[in-house]
């Protein structure tokens, strides 16, 4: 992969390379060329690869070399870029409503996520609260019924006892 | 470079988020367990799914013998009715009517005849109910509620 380079970088290493082949008002309407397309600032991986394809372009006809080469050259490669068809997880992303998703979408995870894992804490540990159940609109019928708790292994039980008073069913 | 991490990032994030709260809107089910016990002082026989809770119960009740008779589980989600066949009684009718604030799972219980009432569990502890008459002995049913 190319190094990296800032805009500036790029355009003085070009020239560098070239080094008497550029006057300095070509230089400049060339540093300009690339400062002012806001095209550039959208992609620096794009910014490389010209980088490197026109270094190679202008290195095969370093004799015939010249800013209206270089310019075409370079507007050649925005024109390449634009018209390359963007995938449709690119133009996804490229939607404004996008980012407030994705900021709407972290937070209610992270309020999810807190939520679950509260919940999972308070469920997993029966020790933590004694009188977990109870009982209520208690209606016995033929019967009386009395309620007390018990002590199981690791929770109290709630029990309700039934006194029948004449159904017997076996 | 970093802003395409950080929207796969938030993609990722976005997708998780929109499954949990699927799942968690989903998730209004409870398993109700009917484990149905005979105890008894016939002998001394304690079925081994039972030793915790048998110390316990022969401690109050005095019985000796516990053995399971039925075990069974329904899901059902707030609303639904779960009808449940106990050996040698009328049917058990269980409903899980929904959450209370204090997140206890309410559950309407119905033995025809007998007892209507309504259990508030928290999610995955148990309830007894005991004492109707059964062969030489008592039949013990115990309930577990867990929300899913």
């Amino acid at each position: 992969m190319a190094a990296r380079f800032t805009k500036k970088q790029y355009v003085d290493h070009l020239f560098r390379l070239h080094d008497g082949e550029f006057s300095e008002e070509d230089r400049e309407q060339a540093r300009a060329l690339l400062e002012s397309d806001p095209r550039f600032e959208e992609d620096a991986y794009l910014l490389e690869a010209m980088g490197d394809s026109l270094r190679r372009e202008i290195e095969d006809v370093s004799d015939t070399i010249s800013f209206p080469n270089f310019s075409a050259s370079v507007m050649q490669r925005l024109e390449e870029a634009d018209n390359k068809e963007k995938s449709l997880l690119q133009r996804l992303f490229a939607l404004p409503v996008m980012k407030p998703a994705f900021s709407f979408g972290l937070v209610f995870l992270v309020a999810t996520c807190a939520y679950i894992g509260l919940r999972s804490t308070t469920e997993t540990n029966p020790v933590a609260e004694k009188s977990a159940c109870a009982v209520e609109n208690l209606q016995a019928r033929n019967s009386e019924a009395e309620v007390f708790e018990i002590e199981g292994k690791g929770e109290q039980i709630t029990v309700i006892w039934i006194h029948e008073k004449s159904l017997k069913t076996n | 470079m970093k802003f395409r991490v950080l929207k796969w990032l938030l993609l990722l994030t976005l997708t998780l988020s929109v499954w949990c709260g699927a799942s968690a809107a989903f998730s209004a089910e409870v398993e109700m367990k009917v484990t149905a016990i005979y105890a008894s002082r016939e002998n001394k026989i304690i079925d081994d799914r039972l030793k915790d809770l048998a110390d316990t119960l022969a401690k109050r009740f005095g019985y000796t013998s516990y053995k399971v008779e039925a075990e069974q589980i329904h899901t059902r989600r707030f609303g639904q009715k779960a009808d449940v066949a106990l050996p040698g009684m009328r049917p058990l009718t269980l409903q899980p009517r929904g959450k209370e604030p204090s997140g206890q799972i309410r559950i309407n219980l119905q033995i025809p005849d007998l007892l209507m009432t309504d259990l508030l569990f928290k999610s995955g502890h148990h309830i007894l109910i005991g004492g109707p008459l059964y062969k030489k002995g008592v039949l013990i049913l115990l309930i577990r509620a867990t929300e899913k």
